[in-house]
């Protein structure tokens, strides 16, 4: 099927979905019939869903592990762990809760070995090297060093702390998540969720201290 | 309160969770201590740089490549039936006597090994999505298992050690018998998660199963790479797997000498 046709089915399944939620007169999952549809054996939905969200899981992967070649190998894990684990889905949270679930743990599961790690490194110096990943080219070649810099410092920084602060922060600060959500992804209170958040940007401050020290801009109103 | 306690809500303050009393109460205790301010100024500044982190610069179609893996998994799953197909109904038909019969005579040369990928499809019971108690993900600090939140099982319903309290039911990954093709899931399985393989062994003839395991990794000459990666990464309840492992492969070597 063309990505044409997909996109379609996208959007016509997406568009039942609203209207069956506006009916129900409640918050629908978007992605409730596409779900159903996959759960009864239609290969094309799951297709479907995997177009819709691989964006979002491949860049919630990439926060936490930190290479772009291991989130990319990790992402798709995380789509066959759901096609062939679907069934445990029952609609208790929405769709997307139980992907993030999927894929944080697919991503927390990825065994550290030493090639990999050493693997990272390689991949670091080159990045930095070739300047790649940067979102955009800034006009002084000085200034796009320094931002460059930076964003590897935050991200190295990110990478140091622990696993659950990591990953909380990921789903708080980069991907947006509520507290709420946050906890139904990661199955834990609410109260922990915060905790969570505040530990690790304080820990994230500590190894970042030194670049907040040089850098003039902290001083915010 | 005292600074140390006021300090301690800055995270909070900073994103707007505190009730009006607190923040006023800290609001005051701002203005006098330079010491909290700077921290907050800090700390607002991490947030900033950690927003700041850029998207990434492409992402990367999956689709194709996971639509390709889940179709050549279910080509190994759908062929592995059609292996074994005729065995049941050859048993079927002849009856005791022939089962008896297969069972006492000469193991038939290995099948080639499949590749990881194929071994990872062909595995569709292996429920590895929720959380183990005790995982990050699932919530519970590492070092203190959270309590059961079922109640016990009643006498006679026996469930393995670490088993999700969750109410998913176990499996037993060594029901039946199991074919050439099974002990290379199971291996695959227990480098990828030891602990998980080993809470759902099930509990009759734990050791002879081992035992098994380790003579097939034998005889595809992984045994002394096993127990080298259980050993590079210590897994205390996959860790009396080891000797079994070393054990198979100095047999498989001497059995070699021996020839």
């Amino acid at each position: 099927m063309s990505a044409a046709e997909l996109q379609l089915l996208d959007q016509r399944t997406a568009g039942r979905a609203r209207k069956a939620s506006a009916a129900a007169g409640m918050r629908a999952d978007p992605d409730a019939e596409l779900v159903e549809r996959w759960l009864g054996g239609e290969t094309l939905a799951f297709e479907t869903l995997v177009r819709r969200h691989q964006g979002r899981v491949y860049r919630l992967v990439l926060r936490i592990l930190g290479s772009p070649h291991e989130a990319e190998d990790v992402a798709q894990e995380a789509f066959l762990s759901l096609h062939r684990h679907g069934r445990r889905f029952r609609q208790e949270a929405r769709f997307s809760t139980f992907l993030y679930r999927v894929a944080t743990n697919a991503a927390l599961n990825r065994r550290r070995s030493l090639s990999r790690s050493r693997a990272r490194e390689v991949e670091f110096a080159r990045r930095q090297a070739t300047g790649e990943d940067l979102p955009s080219r800034p006009r002084d070649p000085e200034g796009a060093a320094a931002g460059a810099e930076v964003q590897e410092q935050v991200q190295q920084a990110l990478l140091s702390l622990p696993p659950d602060l990591r990953v909380a922060l990921v789903l708080y600060d980069l991907e947006g998540q509520s507290y709420r959500e946050i906890g139904r992804i990661l199955r834990i209170p609410e109260g922990t969720v915060k905790s969570r958040i505040h530990r690790g940007r304080h820990a994230l401050r500590q190894q970042l201290k030194p670049r907040l020290q040089d850098d003039p801009s902290q001083e915010t109103p | 309160m005292s600074h140390r306690r006021l300090r301690q809500r800055l995270g909070e303050y900073l994103e707007g969770d505190l009730g009006a009393a607190e923040r006023a109460r800290l609001d005051a205790h701002l203005d006098a201590c330079p010491a909290c301010r700077a921290e907050l100024a800090e700390l607002r500044a991490t947030v900033a740089l950690l927003r700041s982190l850029p998207e990434p610069a492409s992402i990367p179609d999956l689709a194709p490549a996971v639509m390709a893996r889940i179709e050549a998994g279910d080509r190994v799953v759908r062929g592995r039936f059609r292996r074994l197909a005729p065995a049941a109904l050859a048993a079927g038909l002849a009856g005791a006597a022939l089962l008896f019969a297969s069972q006492t005579r000469e193991p038939a040369p290995l099948p080639p090994a499949p590749s990881r990928n194929e071994l990872a499809m062909a595995a569709p019971t292996w429920p590895a999505v929720a959380p183990w108690p005790g995982s990050i993900a699932g919530g519970a600090p590492l070092r203190s298992r959270r309590p059961f939140a079922a109640p016990p099982p009643a006498v006679g319903q026996w469930r393995p050690l670490g088993a999700d309290p969750s109410g998913v039911a176990p499996v037993d990954a060594f029901a039946g018998s199991p074919t050439e093709l099974d002990f290379d899931l199971q291996l695959e399985m227990l480098l990828g998660d030891p602990r998980g393989f080993v809470a759902r062994m099930g509990p009759d003839a734990r050791a002879e199963r081992f035992a098994r395991l380790a003579q097939h990794a034998a005889r595809r000459g992984r045994a002394a790479d096993m127990a080298s990666r259980l050993i590079a990464e210590p897994h205390p309840e996959a860790g009396h797997l080891v000797p079994r492992f070393l054990a198979a492969s100095l047999a498989a070597d001497a059995d070699a000498l021996r020839r």
